[in-house]
């Protein structure tokens, strides 16, 4: 019996990498300039929910690494902590690459929502605590959850198309 | 499998070494290497869509100095006799759970330091928290982090102004129990004697809300900010008194 018939088709590293950069770095500008030019909320979650559709496209190996990299580039970019977005972002790349799929295309879109929202939640709430206030629930939950399920329905059928595109 | 536990441990021991390294030493020169790639990106972003929402008001002509003059006019004039200004557009917006800034496109090539008072139409709405060459990172009035030492105009009562997160009022904690402070008193920034610092007597809110119970450790209110926080378009910052 051959065991390279019986291995799984392993990911194309450059591919990965560059559409992992340039996926991120288009959410973040997107979350960060274009929601608010159009007159939307900056607190809907972009970067975590492509960190969510990747990490379920690409798998465990993946998505701890691009949360990561999105979480850092958060905390560089903002005013929180350096290494709470990044520890954010790892942990949901880990979560988000465990979410049960079938072939729906918006198979996991409850559970990639509900990760996508805590993450952000996560995010405000630890850089919240290390500045030394208590966390407290705003306005900005409506964005959070809604913003949420909004980017995971729009980029979660995207999920067939990128895990083709990396092998 | 193992492996990839292995990478998210280490991955995970990293995060928690950059926390502790940032909250002993906070550390500028990445950030402000990563402001220097990303910033020319955003200002791209938002000339190209904000003709789409709020902040279409004379986005096409701003980068001409003179449009930009147009568009700072009015709020430069409420600048005290004797500053440097620098005009800036804000080019992203962290308000994210309780956070509230925003990038504008000018940093330390325009005489932009930490410290400087941002303003917008109405009076104070922030101080520039960091700075790189060509942007800068301003905390806004309402983000929890951010606090002002004000003065009630009308009676003169020193107290402080905290922020309680986007869309909330600033919370006052006036020094004097007894103060005879009322609902729509404005408040002013008490202001300090450095050179780049919050200039005293601009604008910083009116108050709203009184807290009737008065407490030995002074007395508690709510004051509205002078301008709408998510609405924020040019902004003019005050770099240095000559």
């Amino acid at each position: 019996m051959s065991t390279a018939s019986a291995r799984k088709p392993g990911l194309h590293v450059p591919r990965v990498v560059i559409g992992s950069i340039v996926a991120v770095l288009a959410a973040y500008i997107i979350e960060s300039s274009v929601l608010p030019a159009i007159g939307l909320s900056a607190a809907i979650p972009v970067v975590f929910a492509v960190v969510v559709v990747l990490a379920m496209a690409w798998g465990p190996t993946v998505g701890p690494s691009v949360g990561f990299g999105a979480g850092l580039l958060i905390d560089l970019t903002g005013t929180g902590t350096l290494g709470v977005g990044a520890l954010v972002g790892c942990v949901l790349g880990v979560v988000a690459a465990r979410i049960p799929v079938d072939r729906w295309r918006w198979s996991g879109a409850g559970w990639a929502t509900l990760v996508t929202a805590a993450a952000a939640l996560l995010d405000t709430g630890i850089n919240a605590v290390l500045a030394g206030r208590v966390p407290s629930v705003s306005l900005n939950l409506l964005w959070v959850l809604g913003g949420a399920a909004l980017c995971v329905l729009v980029l979660l059928p995207t999920r067939a198309w990128l895990q083709e595109a990396v092998r | 499998m193992a492996r990839t536990r292995t990478g998210v441990l280490v991955l995970i021991v990293a995060s928690l070494a950059l926390i502790l390294w940032d909250l002993r030493a906070s550390d500028t020169a990445v950030r402000s290497a990563v402001s220097q790639v990303v910033t020319p990106l955003q200002r791209t972003a938002t000339s190209v869509f904000a003709p789409f929402g709020q902040w279409a008001r004379d986005v096409q002509d701003f980068s001409d100095p003179a449009a930009r003059a147009v568009a700072a006019e009015p709020i430069a004039a409420q600048a005290p006799p004797g500053w440097r200004t620098a005009t800036g557009r804000v080019v992203a917006a962290d308000i994210g759970g309780e956070r509230a800034s925003v990038t504008v496109d000018v940093g330390r090539s325009s005489g932009i330091q930490v410290g400087n008072a941002v303003l917008a139409p109405g009076g104070l709405v922030g101080t520039v928290a960091r700075v790189a060459d060509d942007s800068a990172s301003v905390l806004l009035v309402t983000d929890p982090q951010s606090t002002v030492g004000v003065r009630v105009k009308a009676s003169g009562e020193m107290g402080v102004a905290t922020g309680s997160g986007m869309g909330q009022d600033l919370g006052l904690s006036i020094l004097n129990p007894a103060a005879e402070i009322a609902i729509g008193d404005e408040v002013v920034s008490l202001g300090s004697t450095q050179r780049a610092g919050v200039p005293p007597d601009l604008p910083v809110g009116t108050i709203s809300g009184l807290d009737t119970a008065a407490v030995d450790s002074g007395r508690s209110a709510a004051a509205t900010p002078v301008a709408g926080m998510t609405t924020l378009d040019t902004l003019v910052i005050l770099t240095e008194r000559s």
